[in-house]
């Protein structure tokens, strides 16, 4: 387990300490782990990539 | 800018960074060539919160669009399972209500989403090399603004990929580039 620290936003530290408070998560700890994990899953970067192939295709070769 | 005048030609969605991403380049125009230009209503207060100047150019028509998410209970599901926010979400089941259009996103997960829902879905950079295609822009132009891309915009490409998107256009438009 690496430890590192960051700032976060009052608003979104907020809304992270309501998941904690109605018991959707044990700590907050948790919140951030999930979210990063899902964050990874949605931005790997073969995907990122593809998606820029998309955009050279229809930006250079695109019919509309 | 605007060299040649193309007829508008499509309706497309738009999510918060291109729009964001397009006015830090200066390259808001760009969007006159689509016929209309949907903005959905969290995407909307999400851009008049970050860069509310990106709304002041009176030739371009952003039409704030109003969804519900409530009626399209299975889209907002999906999008939430991916951790879209509120205005991807919205400029999701926008798009999905209105089929042959384009949605304009620059976020990974929002672009995922439309591939799974059978959205096209392009982003910033895709707006950017078809000025070339389209005339808008001569390619040495795009080229620069690509070079300058990061120092210009918040929008982040890895550089070697930004590389190949330069050499790509220079390949295609040859001496020009």
């Amino acid at each position: 387990m690496k430890t590192f620290q960051a700032e976060l936003p009052d608003k979104l530290y907020e809304q992270l300490k309501l998941l904690v408070k109605d018991g959707w998560f044990i700590d907050e700890k948790s919140v951030i782990t999930e979210a990063l994990r899902r964050f990874l899953e949605t931005h790997k970067s073969e995907l990122m990539e593809k998606f820029l192939r998309e955009d050279i295709e229809w930006g250079l070769h695109g019919q509309d | 800018m605007g060299k040649t005048e193309h007829p508008p030609i499509k309706k497309v969605v738009l999510d918060a960074g291109p729009i964001i991403h397009l006015d830090e380049l200066d390259c808001l125009d760009l969007l006159l060539d689509f016929k209309e230009l949907l903005v959905p209503e969290a995407v909307w207060n999400e851009v008049t919160g970050h860069r509310p100047a990106a709304f002041n150019n009176p030739r371009i028509a952003f039409e704030k669009s109003f969804v519900h998410q409530k009626m399209n209970s299975q889209i907002t599901t999906f999008c939430y399972s991916l951790d879209l926010d509120a205005g991807e979400t919205e400029a999701i089941i926008l798009s999905s209500s209105h089929p042959g259009l384009i949605l304009l996103t620059d976020d990974a997960a929002a672009r995922l989403a439309a591939s799974s829902l059978s959205i096209r879905a392009y982003g910033t950079i895709g707006v950017l090399l078809r000025a070339v295609r389209r005339q808008q822009l001569q390619p040495a132009e795009v080229i620069d603004i690509l070079e300058e891309l990061s120092s210009r915009s918040t929008l982040f490409i890895k550089h070697s990929l930004l590389k190949g998107i330069i050499e790509e256009v220079k390949k295609e438009y040859g001496a020009q580039g």
